[in-house]
């Protein structure tokens, strides 16, 4: 009976899925809380589902808290299966320069199932994407974003392999697509490939090795196949992180080589500093010159009090790097409010600058996003 | 980190890349337009699909391919930017506009006639 009011529930949200966005992680937790991903999310890479400990944490993350588990504890699971979900919708303003417009959206409409037995687990995520035609007319697709099986040695750290769809593991694995390490850097939204994955995660030391082929099935953002590779060494009780990326594809089109470097330092109980920069090489099967690219992001997150932070973040991208003016800057003022611990609301706001002091155009835009934890 | 970044945006003026659009769709319009839930093969909004060449070019080199020139009217060039449609969602893409120079590159390869080359 439980299982098929389970089933019900993932049949229903396909139906009324919007559209599929990103995962949730939020790594400004990982000093401040704990010290990795896998304390509070099932998959390795942090994100997605939340386990018991994760839920915990929301409860005590938010500002008015709540029972924290899936549908607000009104349906017992049994304890090999794990479900939740995002819902997110948002709404606000842009500028470009020619005007400013407004909209009201949805992001995300998301169901993850974790079923896990003796240390071997299959993970899914079902939801929808959206499909667009002439003019303004969308129909709604369902999509899944994210389904692979892992063995893990235990829950959060040792060793970990799994295969399947999924995100290769690199850098801090920020969850607004938007920041340019992850919109330029190799993990844009829906970059989700087939691969096997391997890890070890402990509150010291973390490493991911990926080798991946493009999804062959749907056309994926990225269609190339390649490795990926992360290494996170924290110092100091925890306090400082410092962390090293590469990643190769290679595609129809072209090779690209991401190197990469990401560094946190807690400064306090209540002030996190966070960075990652990529560069990025990319060859051409053209005629055409070989040309490198930089992506990086800092942050600075200040904790006000539980179910309230505010995320600074400067932002530059140079499209390539041996001409002038091809580079843009951004200040990005993101503030998260935990009102309950399955409600969120996020107020982003963004200036973006191309060409910063050689007078190029400035554009920006603020967004209320609303999420709901199932 | 900081030395990276402090090299960033020291290029040259002269801009030599090649005004083809298959240079044009890879180096450009895939990794600023053809995102997920923008004009990607999988979402394409608008019915616009800037992931695939194929597409992509047939979306620009419709009957009167300025008229698809989202923002080459906005800052001149060869174009009579009175013929020039912007498209009504405004500059694009709406997340992280080009700059000036990739339009003008685009500009430059639709002077020379919008060749599938």
């Amino acid at each position: 009976m439980r299982l098929s009011i389970v089933v019900g529930a993932f049949a229903l949200a396909l139906v009324l899925a919007g559209t599929a966005g990103t995962a949730v992680a939020y790594p400004q937790y990982q000093m401040s809380k704990e010290q990795t991903c896998a304390a509070c999310h099932v998959s390795p890479a942090g994100g997605g589902l939340l386990n018991g400990y994760g839920e915990l944490t929301a409860e005590d993350e938010s500002m008015w808290g709540g029972n924290p588990a899936f549908l607000h504890g009104v349906l017992e699971l049994p304890d090999l299966l794990r479900v939740g979900g995002d819902l997110r919708a948002a709404a606000g303003a842009h500028s470009r320069g020619d005007g400013v417009g407004s909209a009201i959206f949805p992001m995300q409409s998301e169901l993850y199932a974790f079923v896990e037995k003796s240390k071997l687990g299959l993970y899914a995520i079902g939801g929808a994407t959206v499909e667009g035609a002439a003019g303004n007319a969308r129909s709604f697709v369902p999509f899944s974003r994210e389904h692979w099986l892992m063995w893990r040695q235990g829950e959060g750290d040792g060793l970990y392999v799994r295969a399947g769809r999924m995100m290769p593991v690199q850098g801090l694995r920020q969850p607004e697509h938007v920041f340019y390490t992850r919109r330029f850097g190799g993990t844009p939204l829906f970059s989700e490939v087939y691969g096997a994955n391997v890890g070890w995660l402990s509150p010291d030391l973390e490493a991911h090795a990926t080798v991946f082929v493009a999804d062959p099935l749907v056309d994926s953002i990225e269609r190339g196949d390649g490795a990926a590779f992360y290494v996170e060494k924290r110092f100091a009780e925890g306090t400082t992180a410092v962390g090293l990326l590469d990643r190769f594809t290679t595609s129809d089109t072209d090779t690209r080589l991401h190197t990469g470097v990401t560094a946190k330092r807690k400064l306090s109980e209540k002030l996190l500093l966070s960075a990652e920069v990529q560069l990025i090489r990319q060859n051409f099967k053209l005629a055409a010159p070989t040309r490198f690219q930089l992506a990086g992001n800092l942050f600075a997150t200040y904790f006000v009090r539980p179910g309230l932070f505010v995320n600074v973040g400067l932002g530059h991208y140079d499209e390539d790097l041996s001409i002038a003016k091809l580079d843009r800057d951004a200040l990005d003022v993101n503030i998260h409010f935990f009102a309950i611990s399955h409600l969120e609301l996020v107020l982003m706001n963004r200036i973006q600058m191309i060409a910063f002091g050689a007078g190029g155009d400035s554009s920006g835009y603020s967004l209320l996003q609303l999420h709901y934890r199932i | 980190m900081l030395l990276l970044l402090a090299a960033a945006g020291c290029g040259v003026e002269t801009d030599d890349r090649p005004a083809t659009f298959s240079y044009i769709h890879q180096a450009i319009l895939v990794p600023s337009c053809a995102t997920a839930a923008c004009h990607s093969t999988q979402n394409h909004i608008a019915g616009v699909d800037m992931q695939d060449r194929a597409a992509a070019y047939d979306q620009w080199s419709i009957a009167d391919v300025k008229e698809f020139s989202p923002v080459y009217g906005l800052i001149g060039g060869e174009v009579d930017t009175s013929a020039v449609g912007i498209p009504a969602a405004g500059r694009m893409p709406l997340d992280s506009p080009l700059p000036d120079a990739d339009i003008l590159l685009i500009g430059r390869w639709i002077d020379d006639g919008a060749r599938n080359n």
